[in-house]
């Protein structure tokens, strides 16, 4: 047991004690590896409204996130609270850009440079610590397999393809 | 003993296969008077009867609601009962409720100043219930449970009889950015006023019934809420200045309303376009010259199972009355500036097309009031009024999304007027019965307000990502309430897309159609269970639903059928003059070995080249050559045919043997095109019992009058399949979503785009 650890602290906005009615808590990202470009890329969705909040909750106003696809500042912005939250080992992600589509979600492209990986340890905790109920998953595409690893609160880290 | 070997390795098979299309007898409860094997009520059916009248009043000043009402409560089950159980939502915002003990944290949920703030953040929240009296004054004895309160009566209340009693209390009035719910109030601080959305404010009829006796399950925040039907008188004590919109019809619009008010009323009835009933040059007035006299508003409603209200001197206020099979009906919106542009151009008519739609698929919109009323953020639905999110920026700009959010957020709580408003499910036990269904006819509907609407919920290509992988965190639609993994995609997404794949591909619209209105038919005003549904669709339409039942709803199992290998074959004409040559033509196809071939360049002359003695009748004969004995043969064969037999010989059919695996575990028919040489194409559906002895292979030949040159399983989408890249033949990876995005990638939003149009028209 760790004891007194000095909380750092900063300032961010309220958040409802209780969640709302009718909210979603999950995103996904979908990754695969290209021998093209030896990189892997990927696509992180997310509902646009968990996002919103979780943005908020993180001090960065998004305002009207359709109209900042471009905005190069946002973008690394976005690109460090987001790769926060979804890490794989050994590998460095940039984020390519965003789309916020009018269903709802938001896909966020993303690459890392690398050489192909034999084990992808994987930690997902994007948006946990707002919502309890938050479940991630990632499916990582190889060639014509899917594997696919779940995230939850108490289940942050998992592996692919490792023996 | 290979013959039994066979045997024992197909038991499981067969076992597992039957296990998916078994009937769910034993897993539905069984019939009975109260409910029919069938699905409908029963001839013994029955339902309790609640009754209000309250007068409450909201202080302005220090955001307090105290109320008393009288509840006459009618028994008219053949049971006696000893004691009444009533409601008490707001306990779940008493310090150290329940539902505040079991929130799982961590540290990392500390991390600013204002989490601290938050955390320790006082709420005096709850019911403060001072008591409960007959009516003729004497003290009732009564016991509270956390969010239930248990009324002692002295006699049991005896079947069709009723009993009248009178409860006072008061609350402190939950700000909803503070500590969330979905009712309270917002606060605009610029202004110092207030938004009141009030819902769960008084104490609350329990259902008892013939399923869970008294459902007095605790509320612990996720599982609604279950409610008897009622009438209800409503008085509302609020500042002057306020507008008041509530369940139910206005019953003194005289004292409340002024000449002008009414006047635009009456216009609003039937009118074309909604009609201002208080402007926003009105509401800016009233929020810039506050009040401190009182009004009381009241409103009555009949048969319904809520009442909840909404009063602010910001209120705009429009309307526009609409018929509904002779029903009419008053679609209203109220919402302050605040929802502006987005509100005045929209609310109300998403409202009366939401009626509208909602009544041709399940039953005619019976009240006579359907309101939305603007919220910052949250969806709530109560008895004809709902509190809805979508707001633009201060500015008064929005993005696209914001404005679907609305749209899709109004229809879905308008629509639970239907689910469970009217056909009254129990919330705290099966979220799916109102929320899947409602967000099933939301697409719908959404389908209805636009083509090609963006919905979120509905298309089955947009469950797949809940559905795939570890089955660990998933819980079956048939969970409870508060036991759900993923609420969104359980409840709601899930079950929508499950009702939509039976439209679109199981039933048939049709079908789906007369048995889905048959179930909201039969459970109007009444209180349904899981199986009433499972039974009404199979019963109203001849279609055996139990295996789909089993699979979307009780297992979580998903979609991922594949195609294997494909086998072709052409029915030989048996004809030796057609069919060697082309045994010829396809032996001279065949690959050749690389040995062969540099033996052919490198042997100048082999010894049967040089040696005329070698080749014997064996060498010499052309085996692909029809000779007369072959040709003898075949036209005794062929004299023995029926010239359908013959022609059939000549015909030239393509035979293909497709070999599907079932690689999610979720039965699904097998949906195919069939691509052609000639480019034509045509869709083979085969329904799901195809595998009903085996639910892990099948195999399946067709027989086509031309070549095909590919195969693609679901090619529509339809069936929710979480790979695709299994589905073709010969394979086709789908690009990935990166990919796509790499391919259409622009630096420019799409404002910048709009502008360089408009100079390049401008140019022109």
């Amino acid at each position: 047991m760790e004891w007194r650890r000095i909380l750092t602290m900063c300032t961010l906005f309220v958040l409802p004690l209780f969640s709302q009615a009718h909210e979603y808590y999950f995103s996904f990202v979908e990754l695969s590896y290209s021998q093209n470009s030896k990189q892997y890329e990927g696509t992180l969705i997310a509902e646009t409204h968990d996002i919103d909040r979780w943005l908020e909750k993180r001090g960065v106003m998004a305002g009207d996130m359709g109209f900042r696809q471009t905005d190069p500042s946002f973008l690394q912005e976005l690109q460090v609270h987001l790769f926060a939250g979804f890490k794989v080992e050994q590998l460095n992600f940039i984020l390519d850009g965003f789309e916020v589509s009018a269903d709802g979600q938001t896909y966020f492209y993303f690459h890392a440079k690398s050489k192909e990986l034999d084990c992808l340890k994987i930690y997902y905790p994007l948006m946990m610590n707002l919502f309890e109920e938050q479940q991630n998953k990632v499916t990582f595409l190889q060639g014509a397999t899917q594997h696919t690893a779940l995230f939850l609160n108490n289940k942050t880290s998992a592996k692919i393809l490792c023996e | 003993m290979k013959h039994l070997y066979l045997v024992l390795l197909g038991l499981p098979i067969m076992a597992s296969a039957q296990v998916k299309f078994a009937q769910l007898g034993t897993t539905l409860p069984t019939a009975n008077e109260y409910r029919t094997a069938g699905g409908a009520p029963g001839h013994a059916y029955y339902q309790q009867k609640a009754d209000y009248k309250i007068d409450v009043t909201i202080n302005d000043e220090t955001q307090v609601l105290s109320g008393v009402e009288t509840i006459t409560y009618t028994n008219n089950s053949p049971d006696k009962l000893e004691y009444l159980w009533l409601q008490l939502d707001q306990n779940l915002y008493e310090p150290g409720s329940d539902a505040q003990l079991i929130q799982i944290e961590k540290m990392e949920n500390f991390r600013s100043i204002r989490d601290v703030e938050r955390k320790l953040f006082k709420y005096e929240g709850g019911f403060k219930v001072e008591e409960v009296t007959a009516t003729n004054g004497a003290k009732m004895s009564y016991a509270i449970n956390k969010t239930m309160l248990r009324i002692n009566l002295d006699k049991p209340l005896a079947p069709n009889a009723s009993i009248s009693f009178k409860i006072k209390w008061w609350y402190n009035i939950n700000d909803r950015s503070k500590v969330g719910g979905r009712s309270g109030m917002e606060y605009f601080e610029e202004e110092d006023n207030y938004i009141y959305t009030i819902a769960q404010w008084f104490p609350r009829m329990c259902v008892y019934n013939d399923v869970e006796g008294w459902q007095n399950k605790q509320f612990l925040g996720r599982g609604e809420f279950t409610l008897p039907f009622g009438d209800y008188d409503v008085s509302i004590t609020v500042p002057a200045d306020h507008v008041v919109t509530a369940t139910g019809e206005l019953a003194n619009a005289n004292s409340v309303l002024s000449s002008k008010q009414r006047s635009r009323l009456k216009e609003a009835d039937g009118a074309e376009e909604p009609v201002m009933i208080v402007t926003p040059e009105e509401a800016l007035e009233a929020e810039k010259n506050k009040v401190k006299s009182t009004k009381t508003w009241t409103f009555k409603a009949k048969n319904v199972r809520d009442f909840a209200f909404a009063s602010s001197r910001k209120f705009i206020w429009d309307a526009q009355g609409i018929d509904v099979n002779g029903n009419k009906v008053m679609c209203m919106s109220v919402y302050p500036k605040e929802g502006n542009p987005l509100w005045e151009r929209y609310s109300t008519k998403v409202v009366a097309h939401t009626i509208r739609t909602y009544s041709k698929f399940t039953i005619d919109y019976p009240y006579p009031v359907a309101i939305s009323v603007h919220t910052d953020r949250i969806g709530m639905e109560y008895p004809m009024i709902c509190f809805n999110g979508g707001r633009p920026e201060a500015d008064g700009t929005y993005s696209e999304q914001t404005k679907y959010g609305m749209w899709g957020v109004i229809i879905h709580e308008v629509g639970h007027n239907f689910f469970p408003m009217i056909i009254n499910s129990d919330e705290r036990q099966w979220t799916w019965m109102d929320e899947g269904l409602n967000t099933f006819v939301q697409y719908l509907t959404e389908q209805e307000w636009e083509r090609d609407y963006p919905s979120r919920r509905g298309p089955a290509q947009n469950i797949v990502n809940y559905m795939r992988g570890d089955k660990n965190f998933i819980s079956p639609i048939m969970t409870n309430s508060e036991s759900i993994w993923q609420f969104g995609n359980n409840a709601y997404g899930k079950p929508a897309t499950a009702l939509n794949i039976l439209r679109e591909t199981i039933m048939g619209r049709e079908l789906f159609d007369y048995a889905f209105k048959t179930y909201c038919e039969r459970w109007a005003f009444k209180h349904p269970t899981p199986a009433d549904f499972f039974r009404t669709m199979e019963d109203a339409s001849a279609v055996d639903l139990d295996w789909f039942w089993r699979g979307w709803f009780y297992s979580t199992d998903h979609v991922d059928i594949s195609i294997d290998d494909v086998r072709a074959f052409e029915l030989s004409t048996m004809n030796p003059e057609v069919e060697k040559p082309l045994a010829k033509e396809a032996k001279a196809n065949e690959p050749v070995h690389i040995g062969v071939t540099r033996n052919r360049e490198q042997i100048k002359e082999t010894v049967n080249e040089k040696d005329d003695d070698i080749d014997d009748f064996y060498a010499k004969r052309d085996v692909f050559k029809a000779d007369a004995l072959d040709i003898k043969e075949y036209e005794e064969q062929i004299s023995g045919l029926s010239s359908e037999q013959k022609a059939l010989l000549e015909s030239g059919k393509q035979f293909y043997e497709l070999s599907f695996t079932n690689k999610g575990g979720l039965v699904m028919p097998i949906i195919l095109q069939v691509n052609f040489a000639d480019g034509s194409d045509e869709v083979i559906r085969i329904p799901a019992e195809i595998w009903k002895r085996d639910d892990e292979t099948v195999s399946k030949v067709f027989i086509f009058d031309k070549e095909a040159v590919s195969f693609q399983l679901d090619p529509f989408l339809e069936t929710a399949d979480v790979d695709v890249n299994n589905n073709s033949y010969p394979q086709q990876m789908a690009p990935t979503r990166y990919e796509l995005f790499r391919e259409r990638r622009t630096r420019e939003n799409p404002m910048q785009r709009q502008k360089r149009l408009e100079e390049l028209q401008q140019q022109n």
